[in-house]
């Protein structure tokens, strides 16, 4: 069985449900998606300005880990602009100070302590979940 | 070894699920493993002050994982989330049973 | 002994503050120094703002002790935790916490008896202030985010002179812990009220409390000529001293909005103030 994921401590998700290319000639359909991690990682290394060792201790995970993130968050958005792809925002691994969701299912809401690694609903088992109050 | 809470209005499956923590009439404890079920009656349901307060350290206690009710008053939900408890809030008229149903089908 | 009168209402907005102002105006033209003005509306106190010139002469901070439970002399034994009527101590030993939850403290001193273990000391929490004025005008002011509301009017009174003929109290709105504490040490209760029918609903509620605890009390119907008759109705069945009845007038609302109320009063409602206050001395033997 491989490690369990750490969360990854996100202070603020992304404002923005996705971002969108215009003036493209070819379309393509396919979305990048960008994890809340991920947009925490490029937010506190380049808007920031936070050098690797404090932006991995802000996020409660390893230097080498946040690296890794860090990469994979450029990466995507260096694809979405060459390519011209939609960006889509999807909630990952984070933890959140403020972490309440609501199941798009049942319309349960819930919270995710840090103990909890899965990110389905605690009642019907939906990965169909968003985070409230955003 | 998940150890849930639903709060309930009566001491039975067919009972309305309470929509109120503190001062819920029963707790029904939920083993989600096993699907056993057991009904603790709140002590606390006529406190003059802190009734969330006294349901939620119970909770911690009790070593429950997950409560699901109505709604968290701010003390409880402070004590909650300080140690990890998970809160789920239904808005819906369920009885108890409708909810363990909902919750062990996988 | 000074002597207490209260001035309360149920319902907020009839006039607490256009009486007790008005009162303490024209009572202090024939007592002089003699009677004070209490603004026991901590949450929200206003009195102040009628008299422009006053100049504030002393305040008071108020401070409510908080016990601190110290985990490293803890046992978790929970004595405290039944020794608190409120419910105010959290002590769950499977994860060695212990806390005192400060908005549900109510500062009486019994888990430091309950500790055999020194393990609860108390801080200091301010709560509030008293403002003491020039003017006679004494008001308690609430802390931004303290709910200890009951505990300031209790202090508050505490910082009345006593050598005082005539004391006013000019209560919070509503019927909670707050106003039955401002209302407690009365000897008078005048209730405001309006002629409408969340007015008579809200004074009901208040005349049922202060025939509980045993308070004599008469009624002024402020913004008479509005709403309805059946206020003079209920005073009427229930035999209820009608003190006064102050007709409603847009100027004298639109002073009091400019926070002039107590100059260019109109001669109708100066004439009902004054009977009033007569009234009410009378009722004194004043």
């Amino acid at each position: 069985m491989a490690r369990r994921i750490s969360p990854r401590k996100v202070v603020a998700p992304p404002s923005f449900i996705g971002f969108k290319p215009y003036g493209v000639i070819t379309e393509n359909t396919d979305s990048v998606e960008l994890l809340y991690e991920e947009y925490e990682a490029l937010k506190l290394a380049d808007y920031d300005i936070m050098n690797h060792q404090e932006a991995s201790k802000l996020m409660g995970i390893s230097r080498p880990t946040f690296a890794r993130i860090y990469e994979s968050a450029r990466r995507k958005i260096a694809l979405a602009l060459v390519e011209a792809r939609e960006i889509k925002t999807s909630y990952g691994n984070a933890w959140m100070e403020k972490n309440w969701f609501v199941c798009n299912d049942c319309l349960a809401r819930f919270t995710i302590p840090k103990n909890i690694t899965a990110r389905t609903c605690p009642v019907c088992h939906s990965f169909n979940i968003a985070l409230l109050n955003v | 070894m998940s150890k849930t809470v639903i709060t309930s209005s009566g001491n039975t499956l067919t009972s309305k699920f309470d929509k109120r923590f503190g001062r819920a009439e029963f707790f029904c404890l939920l083993d989600e493993a096993t699907g056993q079920t057991s009904f603790i009656a709140n002590e606390f349901k006529d406190a003059n002050h802190g009734a969330g307060t006294k349901a939620a350290e119970f909770m911690v206690e009790q070593q429950v994982n997950k409560i699901i009710s109505g709604d968290f008053g701010p003390k409880a939900k402070e004590l909650l989330e300080k140690f990890d408890v998970q809160m789920v809030i239904l808005q819906e008229e369920l009885t108890i049973q409708a909810i363990v149903d909902r919750i062990s089908k996988k | 002994m000074s002597y207490n009168i209260a001035i309360a209402s149920g319902k907020g907005g009839t006039g607490k503050t256009t009486v007790s102002v008005s009162l303490f105006q024209t009572l202090r033209k024939e007592l002089g120094g003699d009677v004070v003005l209490v603004d026991c509306d901590v949450e929200e106190p206003n009195d102040a703002l009628f008299f422009a010139n006053a100049k504030l002469l002393h305040n008071n901070e108020i401070k409510q002790r908080i016990p601190i439970i110290h985990t490293d002399k803890c046992t978790f034994c929970r004595k405290c935790v039944e020794y608190c009527e409120f419910n105010a101590v959290v002590v769950m030993p499977s994860v060695e916490f212990a806390e005192v939850n400060a908005s549900l403290c109510h500062s009486c001193g019994a888990c430091l008896v309950a500790c055999q273990f020194d393990a609860i000391t108390e801080t200091e929490q301010l709560i509030g202030q008293v403002n003491h004025y020039d003017t006679g005008l004494i008001e308690g002011k609430l802390t931004v985010g303290s709910a200890m509301q009951t505990m300031l009017v209790k202090e508050l009174k505490k910082h009345i002179p006593a050598n005082k003929l005539l004391v006013l109290l000019d209560a919070p709105p509503g019927t909670s812990c707050q106003v039955v504490e401002t209302v407690s040490d009365a000897d008078y209760v005048i209730l405001v009220t309006e002629p409408t029918p969340f007015g008579l609903h809200d004074l009901k509620l208040m005349v049922q409390l202060l025939r509980e605890i045993g308070k004599p009390f008469g009624v002024v119907v402020n913004k008479s000529g509005l709403g309805n008759e059946e206020v003079y109705q209920f005073l009427d069945d229930d035999g209820i001293d009608l003190l006064g009845n102050i007709p409603i007038n847009k100027l004298f609302a639109s002073n009091y909005a400019k926070g002039d109320l107590l100059n260019n009063i109109p001669l109708e409602i100066a004439s009902v103030v004054n009977q009033f206050t007569h009234k009410i001395m009378l009722n004194l033997g004043l």
